[in-house]
């Protein structure tokens, strides 16, 4: 049936995702790279991403991949962070056989995958939560059809998140911009 | 003689005994945008199931205000200190942003259709994506246009110069919202007074008690936490509030399971999402992209529909309403179903062939399980932040629900269970 494959060309995105990144892959990175597969590489998922303090963010990313922790493609362990714990992903033995499910959807985006874990994958959580919300805020931007400087981006996304330095924020939307992932920087 | 800009109004509720409003704010629930919320059930067909559960979006409305400034009041009181130093907040900006989150809170559901969520499937899809509008793109619009002059329009009231556009920015999530940003897990996030104030309201009109948990614990321990993998604060709570959080994850899943994917209340939901697509011009609500649009969009409203049923209009589908005569389970998944019961899910399918009237699936669900997670802070002097299912093992094991329900005509019902037996 049509809703069960989109179920599963959603759990196999997430079990590749999880398969292919490096160690202390987290629920943040997950999240920031689904959004960054949408949004960068136009991946047809059907997340309806919004801006929190935390970046973007869809309730319902976290509700498949507790399914797919369900059906045995991931398991979660709970680590320390500086200042708190979270979770780290992992591959569990059913992993394939969720795969298997939505082969053909995995393989025509396969690319894009191995493109996101290659780009983002290694970076820490915090790093993606700037780098997601500044291409966020970009994006807001070009729908308007107008355009910002660097500056005006990353002045944008600190008073969205004042607990970061101007500078670091800044610094990060330079090199997503010389990366050509920003559409509305001139 | 009560100053204009000190007149309040008190409403009685349900739940709260009493809910406060300003003068300004009641000028901005007259607006005939807020009143069309008197004609929109909270829960659609519920009360053929639950016959109290007739309760509305408008009630529902005053209520999250009332629970977000609650729960507002709480975190400035707890968390004033990391408020001032990690997010640069003085008084007048938290005074200010708390009459933005009271009217986020009261206005998140003008942009309902007929019927709450049952008919959100007959959203038109965005041009340029290709996904369906949301009944929060239709709020926050709304708010633009139908909300500017009465929010302008502070009178002696300290509005500190808030305008729909800041009401309808927060709602969306825009990044023009700022600060307030962190605000908005009080209107759309894990633990909001959205759903904290519907699992207690929707529990009450059903006539269950599945959805009652210890509000008031946490509106007592509600804070603001640091994040254990990202930057910034994010809101939690105290070490003495998981037992009540845990509690409101329980009551989610209780409301779920027992009201919200009720077999039957979900075959009424899929006959008036068919009933209404044969209303509609074009099979769809107008979209929230101009005034004529909007205006005729918020022309729909639940009379509205009962009227065109009582004429006869909504074919087969309405016929099933008017007369009760609803499709009928045949069988169904467990609540998280196995690679094995998928597989005997086809297998149903398969036999069921073309007596298979519906498949309606708890994925597409908007009352979903959850998997909220919400951050605990310890109370030991290292202040260690948890998730909550490091404190509870329930809600460590609740799954996520993707039960699966198959249904047929009511006449043909027993037919259909035989091939599932025999199959």
């Amino acid at each position: 049936m049509a809703n069960n494959d989109t179920q599963f060309q959603r759990l196999a995105v997430i079990t590749e995702l999880v398969k292919q990144a490096p160690d202390r892959f987290g629920r943040t990175a997950l999240m920031k790279c689904l959004f960054f597969l949408k949004t960068l590489r136009n991946v047809p998922l059907p997340y309806t991403f919004t801006l929190y303090t935390y970046g973007p963010f869809d309730a319902d990313v976290l509700d498949d991949l507790r399914y797919a922790e369900s059906l045995g493609a991931i398991e979660s362990t709970l680590v320390a962070y500086h200042g708190g714990y979270g979770y780290v992903l992992s591959i569990g033995a059913q992993a394939e056989a969720i795969e298997g499910r939505a082969s053909e959807f995995l393989s025509q985006h396969q690319e894009s995958i191995d493109w996101v874990i290659g780009e983002f994958g290694d970076r820490s959580a915090s790093d993606l939560e700037m780098a997601s919300t500044l291409v966020y805020v970009d994006r807001t931007v070009a729908e308007k059809g107008t355009s910002v400087s660097t500056k005006e981006l990353a002045k944008t996304v600190n008073d969205v998140k004042p607990h970061l330095a101007a500078i670091t924020i800044e610094r990060e939307a330079q090199d997503l911009k010389e990366k050509g992932f920003l559409k509305a920087v001139a | 003689m009560i100053p204009e800009s000190q007149r309040t109004y008190e409403i009685r509720c349900p739940v709260y005994g009493f809910i406060q409003l300003t003068d300004w704010e009641w000028q901005i629930i007259s607006q005939p945008a807020f009143q069309r919320l008197r004609r929109i059930r909270q829960l659609a067909w519920t009360d053929y199931v639950y016959p109290g559960a007739m309760h509305t979006r408008f009630e529902h409305s005053l209520g999250v205000m009332h629970m977000a400034t609650m729960l507002y009041d709480g975190i400035v009181q707890r968390s004033l200190d990391t408020l001032r130093d990690e997010l640069g907040y003085n008084k007048d900006g938290l005074n200010r942003d708390k009459v933005l989150v009271r009217l986020a809170a009261l206005l998140h559901d003008v942009g309902h259709a007929p019927f709450s969520h049952a008919t959100e499937d007959l959203f038109p899809k965005v041009e340029n994506t290709g996904e369906r509008f949301k009944h929060e793109h239709y709020s926050a619009e709304i708010v633009r246009r139908n909300f500017a002059d009465a929010i302008k329009n502070g009178g002696a009231f300290t509005n500190y110069g808030l305008t729909a556009e800041d009401v309808a920015n927060f709602l969306e999530g825009k990044p023009e919202a700022g600060k307030a940003m962190f605000w908005r897990e009080l209107v759309d996030g894990q633990m909001d007074a959205d759903r904290m104030d519907y699992l207690l309201r929707d529990s009450i009109h059903s006539g269950v008690s599945y959805g009652r948990y210890d509000w008031p614990r946490l509106v007592h321990t509600v804070v603001a936490v640091p994040s254990g993998e990202e930057s910034g604060p994010r809101l939690g709570v105290a070490e003495g509030g998981w037992h009540a959080a845990e509690g409101l994850i329980l009551a989610r899943y209780f409301m779920f399971t027992q009201v919200y994917f009720h077999k039957t209340r979900v075959a009424f939901d899929h006959h008036l999402q068919k009933a209404l697509g044969e209303m509609l011009p074009q099979g769809h609500f107008p979209a929230p992209r101009n005034r004529r649009e909007l205006d005729d969009y918020l022309k729909w409203d639940d009379w509205r529909v009962l009227g065109l049923l009582a004429n006869g209009k909504g074919g087969e589908h309405g016929q099933r309403l008017a007369n009760r005569n609803h499709f009928r389970e045949i069988t169904h998944t467990p609540e998280t179903p196995t690679a094995d019961d998928l597989a005997r899910l086809d297998e149903w399918r398969g036999a069921l062939g073309d007596l298979l009237a519906a498949e309606i699936p708890a994925e597409k669900s908007w009352y979903k399980v959850g998997q909220a997670d919400i951050p605990v802070i310890s109370d030991t002097p290292k202040f260690e932040v948890k998730p909550l299912s490091k404190y509870s093992s329930v809600v460590k094991n609740i799954q996520a629900a993707r039960q699966v329900r198959l249904y047929a005509l009511p006449e043909r019902c027993e037919e259909a269970r035989s091939r599932i037996e025999k199959s």
